[in-house]
């Protein structure tokens, strides 16, 4: 316990010098306040479709301007991105505890789960997410955030159990997880008192690397039109945007907000796991 | 390369066609209702337009054998999978599945392949430049831009380079694959067919760029510390020599490894750039079934992405020991 | 033409660090001459493996802040990188000391040795190449045929040869040995050294040694420094070095040594070595 507070400190004094660190997080902290502070200001019921006139540009009124759904885009934005990073962290955090568990245990326990758990994780690896995703969300239909982020949570969890694998193979053969086996500590112990508090900042880059794959996954439902038909999300927006032509009518006031918060959210998400790899990977730290 | 390696990597790739099959199989099925109530429901609400209605709804229950125990029928529908018979199409009837997917296929597979190779080699050349000390200090100023570029995915990098270089400078077409369908080839339809294919290629090419550029730069450092490295430059050879054959050469062994893990998700960021820009592959005749609510289609359509990659990797694992004689040769 | 091959005066090696610069050699001064064998011993850290790398231009974060290096008459220490590079193995050569990792995994030995020819502009037809590289294999006790095979393939001894190999292949005037043997297992030391000491006598180059094998150095040089906090505080013929030490710390290395009668037997070795 006390080891995991003091790597803790350690993490935290690395990482608040770290610039990708202080970039990401500062991304993300304007993102998530738009949800929190942005219902304070904004009606967010103006999201829902035939609320205010349609196709206007910006203007003092709609500062985002409206669609031809009759939705204010600014309320659209604000009640849209927090049902975005709410998916990608579900999905995320899911897909993370399953990974990282069968991480440490196949690194740990080698052997026949080992190669049975390596064979699975590899070949879902070549599977493309969106193919299975297809499938599952066209069949189910109707669905909402927190089932998407299940069904995208079951295709997110190997590039965790990879990596984690690969550290605990390494941390396994240490001389004091050794001596913790040798003195007779059970198997479960070791794994959570021993190993687990070194895979931490490898799991936690998998966790953000995990949830913009998620959010990434999500997208490419939403956009394809197989997200959740009643709920603004951001990919749902660039959906609408696209079937009614925003392009090509010249709303640019339409499309591009989603894209742009977006395309932050996933800059914020990358720096901030880039910063923890090279946290958890010293070597890389110099170059950067 | 021992016949054990050959033997376990194609035990995969038919693990991962047995995978995608029985997801295929499933799914439908867990699903609240009969199967055919959603097929029926659907056909019903468009019966005037679709002539061959009975023809289909008699193929799904012969495909299906609705009465059969459920082995049966998955072993059934494992067969059929496996001879590529799909079913037929809703949406592009009489055509069957297959034969949709095949005439679009060319089109994904062209666009992906040349925008893969483009990013893969263009990428990891940048990279290893980023972590070769004697680089020049232009490359080095790449690197932030690399890294926002990495992490913007394929198809909001589309849409950007839609609206920029299509909508707002108008130097390139809004979307599709040619201007005419092209009967033969002639340079005038290669080159309309580039200036068409330009755009999505692009979209590819940079999202892909950053992602293998940061990796060879990871790979490189790496490279760059073993002994062999001091040892190619106190022999006195040039620097070129010890960048490309000692450096780069062994470096590029982890990032082939790594294709063969991406071109999952490349291939699945190419279907939605190809929806962007309505190009003519299976992303958007996914899109068109998806609008369509054509099932079979949405499912041949997984079906052909998932083989079709693993087919991929199967190849680049196989090609993979060439590169390095470490691994045994047959 | 003079005698002296290589002549590095006042050597001062410094590598900044964020407390100040640390000196990882000082004032560091000795001479060789045509074919010499000079043994460089101390703890890690000494500074022999920094001396060696200052003379390769080599050094990584460190510079050389002051002093000179002659080799065969030519100042090396204001040479353009261009020129240093092709002064490398075709004047003074480097047997690394890790043999197990210093050869590229994915090339063939031919080919890395074949780029030495390359980068120096010696030309060969490919046959003649083929030749020339299988006679420099078997003059370091391998079979022509290594040429063909990928480091994995041999064992480290083998490597550490192909390694003797390529430092010859230019035929220096000077080759730098750091730990040659140090990877190698006990039995395999000997002859490798015992191959290196032969290519070295035949070619007539110098050979700088490092090492902190006492006995196996004891056997092997003419001349013996011994490199103790960055200072070169003792140089002289391995037999006056041994039979009357001058520094303290050079009394300590030699009392390490097993016992007194091992020790006569290796001054009477160094003796016999040192004959021509």
């Amino acid at each position: 316990m006390q080891s995991i507070l003091r790597n803790t400190r350690a993490a935290l004094a690395y990482l608040g010098t770290n610039p990708k660190m202080v970039a990401g997080m500062a991304i993300l902290a304007v993102l998530l306040l738009i949800g929190i502070i942005g219902p304070l200001f904004v009606d967010i019921r103006l999201a829902e479709p035939i609320s205010v006139r349609t196709n206007q540009p910006p203007s003092a009124e709609h500062w985002l301007g409206t669609d031809s759904g009759g939705r204010d885009l600014l309320a659209v934005v604000i009640a849209g991105t927090p049902q975005t990073l709410r998916m990608g962290v579900l999905a995320g955090v899911i897909g993370t505890t399953i990974g990282v568990m069968l991480g440490l245990f196949s690194g740990y326990f080698g052997g026949w789960w080992d190669r049975i758990i390596g064979a699975v994780t590899d070949t879902m690896l070549t599977i493309p997410p969106l193919a299975i995703l297809l499938v599952v969300a066209s069949s189910v239909r109707a669905v909402n955030v927190e089932m998407m982020a299940l069904i995208i949570a079951a295709l997110s969890w190997m590039h965790a159990t990879r990596v984690i694998r690969a550290q605990v193979l390494a941390l396994r053969e240490l001389g004091y997880v050794q001596m913790a086996r040798l003195s007779g500590l059970g198997s479960f112990s070791i794994i959570f008192r021993e190993i687990f508090p070194n895979v931490i900042p490898i799991a936690f880059a998998s966790l953000v690397g995990a949830t913009s794959g998620a959010i990434l996954s999500g997208m490419g439902l939403e956009v394809l039109g197989l997200g959740p038909q009643n709920t603004p999300t951001l990919g749902m927006t660039v959906y609408w945007a696209l079937l009614y032509a925003a392009f090509s009518r010249g709303m640019w006031w339409w499309w591009s907000p989603p894209v742009i918060i977006l395309a932050l959210l996933f800059i914020a998400l990358f720096l901030i796991a880039s910063a923890l790899d090279d946290f958890a990977n010293p070597r890389l730290r110099s170059q950067s | 390369m021992t016949w054990g390696y050959v033997f376990r990597r194609l035990a995969m790739f038919f693990a991962v066609v047995l995978a995608a099959t029985t997801v295929n199989f499933i799914v439908p099925r867990l699903a609240p209702g009969d199967p055919t109530a959603a097929v029926l429901e659907q056909l019903l609400s468009r019966g005037q337009q679709v002539e061959g209605a009975q023809d289909i709804v008699a193929n799904y229950r012969a495909r299906f054998g609705l009465d059969d125990p459920m082995l049966v029928q998955y072993g059934r529908y494992l067969f059929n999978s496996l001879r590529l018979d799909l079913g037929s199409s809703i949406s592009y009837f009489p055509q069957s599945v297959t034969s949709a997917i095949l005439a679009a296929l060319p089109w994904t597979i062209a666009l992906l392949s040349v925008s893969t190779v483009i990013a893969f080699g263009l990428g990891s050349l940048i990279g290893a430049l980023l972590a070769w000390p004697g680089s020049p200090r232009a490359v080095h100023r790449l690197a932030p831009f690399l890294m926002v570029l990495s992490a913007i995915p394929y198809y909001l990098l589309a849409l950007i380079v839609l609206y920029l270089l299509a909508i707002w400078t108008g130097w390139f077409p809004l979307g599709g694959a040619y201007s005419v369908f092209p009967n033969g080839f002639s340079l005038p339809v290669l080159w309309d067919l580039a200036y068409h294919a330009f755009l999505p290629a692009l979209s590819i090419v940079l999202a892909g760029l950053g992602f293998w550029a940061l990796g060879m730069r990871g790979a490189m450092i790496n490279v760059l510390g073993e002994d062999y490295l001091a040892l190619a430059e106190a022999k006195g050879l040039k620097k070129r020599r010890i960048f490309f054959k000692y450096a780069m050469r062994n470096a590029l062994l982890p990032q082939v490894t790594a294709l063969a893990i991406a071109l999952g998700t490349a291939a699945s960021g190419s279907v939605l750039v190809e929806v962007a820009f309505n190009y003519p592959g299976i992303g958007y005749l996914l899109y068109n079934a998806l609008r369509s609510s054509d099932y079979f289609l949405i499912q041949g359509v997984a079906f052909f992405l998932v083989i079709t990659v693993a087919f991929a990797v199967l190849v680049l694992d196989l090609l993979y020991p060439l590169l390095d004689p470490r691994i045994q040769r047959l | 033409m003079s005698d002296t091959v290589l002549k590095v005066s006042d050597l001062t090696v410094q590598y900044p660090t964020a407390s100040g610069s640390f000196h990882a050699t000082r004032n560091v001064s000795f001479s060789l001459q045509r074919g010499e064998r000079f043994g460089l011993v101390g703890e890690s850290g000494s500074g022999k493996s920094t001396t060696i790398l200052a003379l390769m231009r080599m050094l990584k974060g460190g510079l050389v802040s002051s002093g000179s290096l002659e080799l065969n008459g030519r100042e090396l220490t204001g040479l353009d990188d261009e020129a240093f590079r092709k002064l490398r193995f075709a004047e003074m050569s480097l047997v690394p000391q890790g043999a197990m990792n210093s050869l590229n995994p994915v090339l063939r030995i031919g080919a890395q040795i074949g780029d030495i020819y390359d980068d120096h502009s010696v030309r060969h037809g490919g046959a003649e190449r083929e030749r020339i590289i299988g006679d420099l294999l078997t003059r370091v006790g391998l079979s022509p045929e290594v040429q063909r095979r990928y480091p994995h393939e041999l064992s480290g001894g083998m490597k550490q040869r192909v390694c003797i190999a390529m430092s010859i292949a230019l035929t220096p005037s000077l080759i730098l040995a750091d730990e040659p043997t140090s990877a190698l297992d006990v039995m395999v030391q000997k002859q490798v050294l015992a191959t290196l000491g032969r290519v070295q006598r035949d070619i007539g180059a110098a050979i700088i040694l490092i090492g902190h094998d006492m006995a196996l150095m004891a056997h092997f040089v003419t001349t013996l420094g011994v490199m103790y906090r960055g200072e070169l505080i003792e140089v002289g013929p391995v037999r006056d070095v041994f039979s009357n030490p001058q520094h303290e710390y050079t009394r300590m290395l030699i009392n390490s040594l097993p016992s007194f009668d091992r020790q006569a037997r290796f001054i009477k070795a160094a003796h016999q070595e040192a004959l021509p």
